[in-house]
């Protein structure tokens, strides 16, 4: 039987066709990645006096500079002691969920969705605000200024970015945790095992691949996490190695070099977690899903409630602590008057809000960004996933091989990429000198985007049955017919999300954001890291909340459309059903729990996400 | 659903192409206004749209828009004025110093800006010696400085001074600190009473910081002598901040003592009503001049000559020196004629020992010096 399917193109025809999504992918991912080497290489290209002399000399020169090697292994240890804090934590929410019912167990969900939906850098500042000298904590209790000089170090780093990342872990785990049927724990019991004997011997075990997931994702989220390291690395005195890059772009003396090996070192160190994980995950399999059917009827007083407590009391932590020292921050005039009666206000949000002032103009030119990219990217995705799908040529190939290997990329790299790639002195005569424009930011929007909307296309695809296309076609539906009639139809849930995530994501980008703004228009979340690096704690943190509700609100939007598009169908209904469809409705880093491998048992293709 | 589903991709689409197209139409009527003038900024032009594209009714010209990297309180002020005056469009990127510079400098070969206007001549000087600025252009009205102004002035009339601040004043709270116990020198502030009570900017960021870094070390004799006195300021616990504001709210929340930063942001913050006070060093404070530059490749030569001749001018310098649109940076000592500073300014600069920072040495020294200080003492 032919099919779409089953009779993919293999002729040149098929690597013609695939060429328009090579193009694609060249502009915006494969040149300015590949400008990152050739500045390695060639040191001069990218400088006002261009020439191509070979010399990799540089390389060792940025690796003798102290603060380098510091920035890195610091990134790196850290890194790792955060990922691990935020696995504990996750597996506690995750725990917690799985035993609560009814409404606490949506309230789990959903805080767990809203830490993972809220940019790094106003997670990290609600806790600079909260505990630092003036701060909500020191002020309310009038301990002294210095009373939480402890959490400026190390240790509050740890804190941050294990309460930052533990959603990734959380719906990693989530997702396991309904695969693990009863069955193994009754013949645990029968055999007389202990409750800690059933937790470590089977539980953790057959979590393995979910908490190997949700630690490398913390990872390597936490080691290139530019929008966290911003407000970090200055006020916790941390050096981090994305915040590096960008000093070495951005702050005196310029030094290309440094940004580009840099950048290197976190593609290498990340892409390392990624494949040890792989590795780790091939040795063995943890299947849990079988044939047989059941259902959780374990009844209520079965279900541990010191865990569910657990679980409320951790995201109380991490949800409200931060996000709540944001909100009365917005309301104070200046961190020295406390909650005393003069010093509230609502004039940060007044001359935020005033027609004309910088914050209203940054969140609606942020609005058009994240409109136009989500709309490209849902279409791009469509368009390319179809042709991966449909058409294995060699050139799909490669492009499958771009795009997983991107998503491990972090904003500040691609972003370091463009600096190098849409300046160079050679575009000019081409007139494609586009950096410092409001296009060069864009295309790295879509860049940063495209590569997770193309894995969560793909994988909507690879799920729909070849039976379901072969029978049309031999009633006699010719292929364009065939895409627009069935395949459209089934993926369009999908590129909603995509839509969605490019949306959200966008809205509070910061990394790539930071470095490509054309001058004078910066984007909010670019305004609000310079409010909050200037320590103007107050208006950043109104601006922080107005954005929040804009983006929240656009989404609870987005969500009405979509229920009305779908004849009533949402996509809240699915937190506890599918943690993978959920993961998508969030900011970008979200779908890394998406794409992320969890074991050679659990899902038929790279990625699970499932239509309900 | 499938007709809804298409319905919504159709819907998409085309919001995809009315957005892109309407790009398209403001980028190509900015192209039209590039042919038309030759040196229009692409990069505005296609962010700032068809808004960008001012006619001047006087005298049926084209104006593009003027880009202005600046790092002072009054630039946004100063751009509306100069628009108000002109009919040219001004975009105004404020950010700190270091940003800006790093950011032209990145842009050497293929520029987006026309004047950069920050505080500090050494870091202008050092943008001269790798050619970045024009050079050799003198503004109407040059003989309106005053003789301080004068002696300001770039040798090669590269950059231009607007106003003088004090940079290595020391920021107080009378309440913790006595007035008895000040320091009165740079060495002072080694004392153990300093430990971890002390904070500055960071040369890296802060534009005025670099100056007071070479004016140590112009002090201490030797390069050496001065990176040996920032050692033992870190090892008495020195705190490192972004720019005068973060070390000014180190100050007044408590976790350091003494903020040694620009005497105009400690004015400003005096005149809201903060808990500060601001003493000089008798040791000596900076002479920090702002001084204003224009692009050697400027996309907009002739409105970057004529935004810079508005900012020296009385008209310009009397927006400058209004704290309500200026903040900090309004308490200036004017360097043009007629011009009076605030009140508070003068009444603050008096018996200042105030030291002059050859720009020519502290530029050749700012690269190493820069590194040295963000690689040593900055984490």
């Amino acid at each position: 039987m032919i099919t779409l399917r089953t009779n993919p193109k293999r002729s040149s025809l098929g690597n013609l066709e695939s060429l328009p999504s090579l193009f694609i992918m060249c502009i915006l991912i494969v040149y300015p990645l590949a400008s990152l080497l050739i500045q390695i290489v060639f040191p001069n290209v990218f400088s006002a006096h261009m020439n191509w002399k070979f010399s990799v000399s540089d390389v060792g020169r940025v690796l003798s500079v102290p603060l380098n090697v510091i920035s890195i292994v610091n990134s790196l240890w850290m890194g790792a002691i955060g990922a691990v804090i935020a696995v504990i934590i996750g597996t506690v929410t995750a725990f917690g969920a799985q035993n609560a019912s009814g409404w606490t167990k949506k309230l789990i969900h959903t805080c767990v969705w809203i830490i993972l939906f809220a940019p790094s850098f106003v997670i990290a500042s609600g806790w600079v605000v909260l505990l630092q000298g003036g701060g909500i904590i020191p002020e309310l209790f009038h301990f002294s200024p210095n009373a939480f000089n402890w959490f400026f170090s190390p240790v509050g780093l740890f804190l941050i970015m294990g309460l930052r990342y533990f959603p990734f872990a959380h719906f990693a785990m989530t997702q396991s945790l309904q695969n693990i049927g009863p069955e193994y724990i009754r013949a645990a019991k029968l055999l007389g095992a202990k409750r800690w004997t059933i937790f470590f011997q089977i539980w953790l075990r057959l979590l393995a691949p979910a908490l190997l997931a949700g630690a490398t994702i913390a990872f390597a989220e936490g080691f290139g996490d530019y929008s966290l390291a911003s407000v970090i690395t200055p006020n916790l005195n941390v050096p981090l190695v994305a915040f590096q890059i960008y000093s070495a772009l951005y702050e005196l003396p310029v030094d290309f070099s440094s940004a580009a090996v840099l950048s290197l070192i976190v593609i290498v160190v990340t892409a390392a977690a990624i494949m040890l994980q792989f590795w780790w995950l091939n040795r063995r399999r943890y299947g849990t899903i079988s044939g047989s059917s059941w259902a959780d009827v374990s009844s209520e007083k079965e279900r541990p409630k010191w865990v569910v407590w657990l679980a409320l009391f951790v995201i109380a932590i991490g949800l409200i602590l931060p996000l709540g020292a944001t909100l009365i921050q917005s309301f104070w005039k200046n961190n020295f008057q406390g909650f005393a009666a003069a010093n509230w206000t609502i004039s940060n949000y007044v001359s935020a809000l005033g027609v004309g002032d910088s914050g209203l103009a940054a969140l609606l030119r942020t609005a058009m960004y994240a409109l136009i990219t989500s709309c490209i990217v849902m279409l791009l995705g469509l368009y390319i996933a179809q042709q991966m799908t449909f058409n294995k040529s060699a050139v799909n190939k490669s492009i499958n091989a771009v795009t997983m290997s991107t998503i491990a990329i972090p904003g500040i790299v691609l972003g370091c990429g463009y600096v190098f790639g849409w300046n160079a002195l050679y575009l000019k005569p081409l007139h494609m000198d586009i950096f410092g424009t409001s296009l060069c930011l864009g295309l790295a929007y879509v860049a940063v985007h495209l590569p997770y909307a193309i894995r969560l296309q793909l994988s909507a695809m690879l799920q729909i049955s070849p039976n379901l296309l072969s029978a049309a076609q031999i009633l006699g539906a010719r292929k364009g017919f065939v895409l627009r009639t069935i395949v459209l139809p089934l993926v369009m849930e999908t590129a909603i999300s995509t839509f969605l995530i490019s949306f959200t994501g966008t809205m509070f980008e910061l990394p790539a954001a930071s470095m490509l703004y054309p001058a004078g228009h910066p984007p909010i979340s670019v305004l609000i890291n310079h409010l909050f690096a200037d320590s103007d704690w107050a208006p950043g943190s109104a601006l922080s909340i107005i954005g929040m509700l804009a983006v929240f609100g656009s989404y609870a939007l987005g969500n009405f459309l979509l229920r009305k598009l779908l004849g009533g169908k949402s996509l809240n209904g699915t937190w506890d059903r599918s943690p993978t469809v959920s993961s998508v409705r969030g900011s970008t880093e979200t779908s890394r729990v998406a794409a992320a491998p969890q074991g050679r048992g659990s899902s038929p293709t790279d990625l699970t996400i499932t239509h309900t | 659903m499938r007709n809804s589903a298409r319905v919504a991709l159709v819907a998409s689409t085309l919001t995809v192409v009315t957005v892109v197209s309407g790009c398209g139409t403001s980028n190509s009527a900015s192209d039209s206004n590039v042919s038309a003038t030759n040196n229009h900024s692409t990069a505005k032009s296609e962010t700032g749209g068809s808004a960008s594209i001012n006619t001047d009714v006087k005298t049926g010209t084209n104006k593009g828009t003027l880009v202005l990297y600046a790092a002072e309180g009054y630039d946004a002020a100063m751009g509306a004025a100069f628009e108000k005056k002109t009919g040219i469009k001004v975009e105004v990127h404020d950010d700190s110093t270091g940003p800006l510079i790093t950011d032209a400098e990145s842009q050497a070969s293929n520029p987006h800006w026309d004047v950069i206007w920050f505080d500090g001549d050494s870091s202008a000087q050092a943008m001269d010696n790798q050619g970045l600025l024009l050079q050799g252009w003198t503004p109407n009205d040059v003989n309106n400085y005053t003789a301080l102004g004068q002696s300001l002035i770039a040798k090669d009339k590269s950059y231009y001074p607007t106003g003088v601040t004090g940079m290595g004043a020391i920021g107080y709270d009378p309440k913790v600190t006595p007035e008895s116990d000040l320091p009165k020198t740079f060495n002072d502030l080694l004392e153990p009473q300093w430990k971890n009570a002390i904070a500055m900017n960071d040369p890296a960021i802060s534009g005025p910081t670099y100056p007071l870094v070479a004016g140590v070390v112009q002090q201490m004799a030797s390069v050496a002598s001065g990176e040996r006195f920032f050692t033992q300021l870190k090892n008495n616990g020195l705190h490192v901040y972004d720019t005068n504001s973060v070390s000014i709210n180190a100050l007044l929340t408590g976790k350091v003592k003494l903020a040694i930063v620009q005497d105009s942001a400690l004015m400003n913050d005096e005149a809201s009503g903060d808990p500060i006070a601001i003493d000089y060093l008798q040791s000596g404070t900076y002479t920090l001049p702002s001084v204003i530059a224009i692009d050697k490749q400027a996309p907009d030569m002739a409105a970057a000559k004529e935004f810079v001749e508005f900012a020296l001018s009385q008209e310009g310098q009397k927006v400058m020196i209004n704290p309500k649109v200026a903040g900090a940076d309004a308490y200036l000592t004017p360097v043009i004629k007629g011009v009076s500073a605030t009140p508070l300014a003068t009444s603050s600069r008096k018996n200042v020992n105030w030291v002059r920072v050859d720009p020519i040495t502290a530029a050749i020294q700012k690269n190493s010096l820069e590194t040295w200080f963000h690689d040593n003492i900055t984490y």
